[in-house]
């Protein structure tokens, strides 16, 4: 069996500086196994997934519903405890941390969430929202930490008497507005945006991305950046992965892989995007079937019960996600072919 | 009033001396709802037609009156909503004055809808091909076998691998892909004139949804069935329709064929619709974003519902533009092209 290979060992990803660096990271869970049998299945909701995110670069994820985006992205920030890997943040493994060394790391780490709504306490108020996590941050003093709300409130483009005010009373946009300025209060480094703009009219989508990539120049942040529209994830990220079945499938720049996919899956997901055939011509390749169960995966490639191009030897080894261009990596035995 | 006479002209917007008579006539529908805020207008003096066999898509953001106008169509308005105006001409005959008896006919006959969410048109509790046999009993005087033989012909046009099989099994037992497939094969049952599709893949994976729209396309063209088609993705729109109408507080902003306005659109609101959404190529831009919110159902302006978030905002946008063609076929609801100013 080949190992894993690693996008980070590549050349120019060792000049680029990287943030974050994970490494054969598994999450799995439990699911209810047949009560009289007794046996725990698991869910493989990611499963041995290598990648390195640089200092100040969005990353960019995609892939069908319930391929374990949200939960590789939540392992990292360890909102999920993962199973096996490391997670290296600044050259710190984030599991070997001690709790409260882990702690201080966190506010380095903020997370951005698809519905606002469910993750502001709705009997809050706008400065409390905001305030929360400054509170935790006790060298901070009042009067600093006062002035701090008010300029975030205003740099996420709402007003200082929205303050007072309670969630619900905001549309959609600016609900989304009030998680970025918390997101931001304790100015963090890292940023998972896990489908920020998905719930918004596509009006509002772009006032909320224009905002994430102002703050972003002017803070040098990074983004872990998820969502299932796939023109605004190449818009919007400089290098993006593809996941399917739990499996990092392929990374390479955004321009790269929209213009050249490697891997089958790939090519598929990217010609599925509607309004296409005519802006760039692609060929639409309809996928046969559907994405078996992240509980019994197929052995070998997981794509291969779906792809047009699978052989023998796709059932028996895992294509590792290798270099097959300068810093273009793709799992697949076959990506040399057109 | 000015006004309806403007909106009255969509009426004959598909223009040409060749053109098929209209088999849907959407004339001023205004449809609304009572809360205890006051009356919403959720949609405000829409006008339509959509020729047989034709495709048209409807887009606009959230509240802006698409499903209302689709619900309105179907006439399954309930209170505290109401048809306030306006008629709806299906083959000739007006919907909005026929007897819920007649309309019960049509509904699932001539005219059918397929929802955003296959599980609510479903029932979890009967196989989905029994199903599929209710719905054309409801319409045909024919056995149950052989409508069973038909709902099994119907499984297998939309791309339902091994249907005969496939008919004994309950909803949800079904993939997304799947049910949604089942719900077109239930509107399709009794061969509709029209087929009404509200945000029909937006729950759907992007693979998914490219099959459901080929299939949709498909069918179109070998059903012959007219297809309105509701999204907020103008590229869904794309992928099958001929012609676009963009809805914005109710009210059409603009009409023409897909690409006259995707390509060179004119209305502002358009302009910021297409601006707002990615475009290959655009990377490192910011965005063209339409700056605001819609306002609040209640609280609409009088006149254009867009005026406040219009950079071009003018006086007299505080009174509603007619729908007129600017002279190229196509129909711009905007003060901008009345002659009143260049943008
Ligand atoms: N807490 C959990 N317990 C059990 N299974 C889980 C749990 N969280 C996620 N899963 C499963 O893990 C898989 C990956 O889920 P995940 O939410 O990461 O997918 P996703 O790519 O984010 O999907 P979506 O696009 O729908 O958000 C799915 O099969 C899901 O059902
Ligand atoms: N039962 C109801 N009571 C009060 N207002 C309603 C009701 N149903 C719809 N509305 C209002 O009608 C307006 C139009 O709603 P509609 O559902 O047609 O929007 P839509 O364009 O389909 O939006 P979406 O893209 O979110 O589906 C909205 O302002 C909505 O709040
Ligand atoms: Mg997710
Ligand atoms: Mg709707």
């Amino acid at each position: 069996m080949t190992t894993t290979a690693e996008p980070m060992t590549s050349p120019a990803a060792r000049e680029a500086d990287p943030i974050l660096e994970v490494r054969n990271l598994k999450t799995h869970f439990p699911v209810g196994g047949g009560l009289l049998s007794g046996r725990t299945q698991w869910v493989k909701a990611v499963d041995d997934v290598s990648f390195s995110i640089f200092r100040g670069e969005t990353f960019g994820l995609v892939g069908e519903s319930g391929c374990g985006k949200s939960t590789l992205a939540r392992s990292i920030v360890r909102l999920e405890t993962p199973t096996a890997g490391e997670v290296r943040f600044e050259g710190e493994d984030l599991a070997s941390l001690s709790r409260r060394r882990l702690r201080r790391r966190r506010k380095d780490l903020q997370v951005i969430f698809q519905d606002p709504m469910s993750s502001l306490d709705p009997r809050m108020t706008v400065r409390e929202l905001i305030a929360e996590g400054l509170d935790i941050q006790r060298d901070l003093p009042r009067p600093e930490r006062r002035e701090r709300v008010e300029w975030l409130v205003e740099r996420v483009g709402l007003r200082r008497e929205h303050l007072d005010r309670h969630p619900h009373e905001f549309s959609g946009g600016q609900r989304q507005r009030i998680g970025i300025a918390r997101a931001l209060a304790l100015r963090p480094k890292f940023i998972l945006a896990d489908e920020p703009v998905s719930a918004l009219d596509v009006s509002v989508q772009a006032q909320v991305l224009n905002l994430l990539s102002e703050l972003q120049a002017e803070f040098g942040l990074t983004y872990l950046f998820i969502a299932h529209d796939l023109s605004v994830v190449e818009y919007f990220s400089d290098r993006v992965g593809v996941m399917y079945l739990g499996k990092l499938v392929e990374v390479a720049k955004a321009e790269e892989l929209y213009a050249d996919p490697r891997m089958p899956y790939t090519k598929a997901l990217l010609s599925a995007i509607p309004g296409e055939g005519g802006v760039r011509g692609r060929e639409r390749i309809v996928l046969k079937g559907e994405v078996p169960s992240p509980i019994d995966p197929p052995s070998g490639c997981p794509f291969r019960t779906r792809c047009w191009m699978a052989q023998g030897i796709c059932a028996e080894v895992t294509p590792p996600l290798a270099e097959v261009r300068p810093d273009h990596w793709a799992a697949c035995h076959f990506s040399d072919r057109t | 009033m000015g006004m309806a006479t403007g909106q009255a002209e969509a009426v004959t917007s598909r223009g040409g001396a060749a053109a098929p008579p209209a088999l849907l006539t959407v004339e001023n529908l205004q449809t609304f709802f009572r809360t205890s805020g006051g009356t919403v207008r959720a949609v405000d003096g829409v006008s339509f037609d959509l020729a047989a066999g034709a495709s048209l898509g409807i887009v606009g953001e959230s509240g802006s009156g698409k499903s209302v106008t689709s619900l309105s169509i179907m006439r399954l308005i309930d209170r505290p909503g109401f048809i306030a105006g306006g008629r709806i001409l299906f083959k000739g005959r007006d919907l909005v004055e026929l007897p819920e008896r007649d309309v019960r006919r049509i509904r699932g006959g001539e005219i059918s809808l397929v929802f955003q969410d296959p599980m609510a048109a479903l029932n979890p509790v009967y196989t989905v091909g029994s199903q599929v046999v209710e719905a054309i009993l409801a319409h045909r005087p024919i056995g149950r076998k052989q409508a069973m033989e038909r709902a099994i012909e119907l499984f297998r046009m939309v791309g339902i691998p091994a249907p005969e099989v496939r008919v004994n099994e309950y909803p949800h037992k079904l993939s997304g892909g799947m049910r949604q497939r089942v719900t077109i094969a239930l509107a399709l049952a009794n061969e509709p004139d029209l087929l009404i599709l509200d945000e029909p893949t937006t729950a759907l994976d992007v693979t998914v949804q490219a099959q459901i729209l080929d299939l949709v396309r498909d069918l179109q063209q070998r059903v012959d069935t007219a297809v309105l088609l509701i999204t907020h993705d103008i590229g869904v729109v794309r992928e099958v329709c001929e012609e676009v109408i963009v809805m914005y507080g109710g009210r059409v902003m603009e009409r023409g064929s897909v690409a006259k306005l995707t390509d060179d659109p004119k209305h502002p609101y358009t302009v910021g619709l297409l601006g707002s959404m990615p475009q290959p190529g655009m990377k490192g831009r910011p965005l063209q974003a339409i700056p605001g919110a819609v306002p609040a159902p209640l609280a609409m302006p009088q006149g254009c519902p867009f005026q406040s978030r219009c950079p071009h905002m003018m006086e007299v946008c505080t009174a509603m533009p007619p729908l007129k063609d600017p002279g190229d076929g196509r129909l711009v609801a905007c003060w901008l092209y009345e002659g009143g100013a260049t943008p």
